[in-house]
């Protein structure tokens, strides 16, 4: 069997997919309740009220897409700073945690020259990275 | 104690009385929120996710299986708008978990990536078919799987460390191996893996099943790594939670994408399931978990059946 560059006691690339895990994923929560402080005290303008959101909140998603109460694809984008768009954002950063540790991943293991998981990373990012473009969900 | 137990048996008995009263689940169900402001029904949530966040730590079960079905059978949100809080929920569960479970060794890269990349795709698969379904017909199949989720706990034995196995070509190929320091035998403990392709196999399973009901999944990671894989407790443990981010990171961006991610709602469940798995990981050497694990399959067996009601319009 092959020498495993990853046994032993936290071994070198688990621990830099852990220290962005933690910057990244804490990064991301601070940022929801910061926003979200920001977003139910009315500190910022909102897109739509809160009001109208909670009157809604019972029907599908389509319907309010189709109501124009929340924003499809990466529309939300064109309402930055509102405050609940803020707050979608910073659950996006949350969301986005697991690419950001893939790309240190991906680096440490081409220092290892371990191509294998070079490529498992790297095709990861893409599979996520398509999920985020919303290529499926136009 | 006692006294804890006694608890909990009352307020799962009180608790399965009101659950299965269908005038209940309607009133949530009937109204956008009832004669309740809305602030009052986004306290709720946050309190309910922040002792639900205790409880699954307790029961060592993941905060997105026990959210989903009974935020969508109690509350009165779109069951859309709770998958894709279900998906938040496990994903920042294991994101708050997962940095110290990687330094210690635990939880293992090379066995979660090549598991996480099949799994992140059907998840998108299930997060997108689960969009297009009638939410009646999402609930109904959410009964059955939440009840079948509670079968699988009660029948499946957990291996702390399974017999060594031989590994086979795709575990020697990719070298998943490993060697952690287990604090309870006070040794380190070497493993390898068996029946690879079976485990991937169903982890593209496990990762639809994820994304369409927006449950976390390591109801399921964990036999699967566990018993069939034979990889030792603690490191299915660990990196189920290291699989379950990255599925769970893909398919939350479907619903996002659809506008089913509503912050007024995704946030607080986040923020109260955080702060109840810290408070959760402090009570746990306080608590028997085989009681609490037993609260939390009857929790699962009602919900479920009020899961199926709802879905049938009962």
């Amino acid at each position: 069997m092959k020498h495993n560059p990853s046994t032993g006691h936290g071994a070198d690339v688990e621990k830099a997919y852990a220290r962005v895990l933690e910057r990244v994923s804490w990064a991301g929560v601070l940022a929801s309740v910061v926003a979200y402080t920001f977003y139910v005290l009315h500190l910022l303008p909102l897109s739509v009220s809160v009001e109208s959101i909670a009157g809604h909140w019972h029907l599908g998603a389509d319907e309010l897409v189709a109501r124009g109460i929340v924003p499809s694809g990466w529309e939300w984008v064109d309402y930055l700073p509102s405050a609940d768009m803020l707050s979608l954002a910073a659950l996006a950063i949350l969301s986005l945690t697991p690419v950001a540790a893939l790309v240190v991943a991906s680096a440490a293991f081409l220092r290892r020259k371990d191509y294998a998981y070079v490529l498992i990373s790297l095709v990861q990012i893409v599979v996520l990275a398509v999920a985020v473009s919303g290529v499926f969900t136009r | 104690m006692v006294l804890m137990k006694r608890i909990g048996m009352a307020a799962v008995l009180s608790g399965s009385i009101v659950m299965l009263l269908p005038g209940v689940a309607h009133a949530a169900a009937a109204m956008p929120g009832g004669e309740l402001a809305w602030w009052i029904w986004v306290c709720l949530l946050f309190v309910f996710s922040f002792f639900l966040g205790i409880i699954a730590v307790i029961a060592g079960v993941g905060g997105g299986v026990l959210f989903v079905p009974i935020v969508s059978s109690f509350f009165p949100f779109h069951i859309d708008f709770v998958r894709a809080a279900g998906l938040l929920v496990a994903l920042s569960g294991a994101l708050s978990a997962g940095a110290p479970l990687l330094r210690s060794g635990m939880a293992n890269l090379r066995l979660g990536l090549p598991m996480a990349l099949l799994g992140s795709v059907s998840s998108i698969f299930g997060a997108l078919i689960g969009l297009l379904l009638p939410a009646a017909f999402v609930q109904l199949l959410l009964g059955i799987v939440i009840i079948g989720i509670a079968v699988l706990m009660i029948m499946s034995k957990r291996s702390a460390l399974p017999q060594a196995v031989e590994p086979d070509c795709f575990s020697q190929l990719l070298s998943i191996s490993g060697v952690y320091h287990d604090t309870t035998l006070k040794q380190a403990v070497s493993w390898n893996i068996h029946r690879t392709a079976l485990g991937g196999f169903l982890f593209i399973f496990i990762g639809f099943i994820g994304g369409m009901f927006g449950l976390g999944a390591g109801f399921a990671n964990v036999p699967v790594f566990n018993l069939l894989m034979g990889v030792p407790l603690k490191v299915s443990v660990a990196t189920s939670g290291l699989v379950l981010s990255i599925n769970g990171s893909a398919a939350a961006w479907v619903y996002l994408l659809k506008g089913a991610v509503l912050p007024l709602i995704a946030i607080p469940a986040v923020v109260g399931m955080m702060l109840g798995s810290r408070i959760g990981a402090w009570l746990l050497p306080k608590f028997h978990p085989k009681s609490i694990r037993l609260v939390v399959i009857s929790i699962l067996v009602l919900a479920g059946i009020r899961s199926l009601l709802k879905g049938l319009g009962i």
